[in-house]
């Protein structure tokens, strides 16, 4: 049913990272109570 | 990545994106030939674009989709976020 793809769906170049924008991210990702 | 890698992996995302697309779009309208017959062609395109990549850079999936090249490829070509 699911598989890796060792691809990325949309090219992204990530020229610096973002702690804080990354914790947001991910919370957008899987609910606002991910990660608590 | 060398030049190459990435000219390649670009290619895939493309007609993969474009697949994904017309994919949706054919969810909704799955009587539609025009759509369906882009569709066809692309996953024709995609193959051929994953044959050449795999032969060279190794499995795209893991579950034995795709035979690697000594080193294991896996693991030793980089990783997308590489």
């Amino acid at each position: 049913m699911w598989i890796y793809e060792k691809k990325l769906q949309y090219p992204v170049n990530i020229r610096n990272g973002d702690l804080r924008m990354a914790k947001w991210l991910i919370t957008q990702y899987g609910g606002p109570d991910f990660l608590k | 990545m060398d030049r190459y890698h990435c000219t390649m992996m670009r290619q895939l995302q493309e007609v993969s994106f474009a697949l994904v697309e017309l994919n949706l779009y054919l969810d909704n309208f799955p009587t539609n030939q025009q759509a369906l017959a882009d569709f066809n062609n692309l996953s024709q395109k995609y193959l051929e674009l994953k044959t050449l990549y795999e032969a060279q850079y190794g499995p795209l999936a893991n579950f034995g989709y795709a035979p690697s090249q000594y080193p294991w490829q896996w693991v030793c070509e980089p990783w997308p976020w590489e």
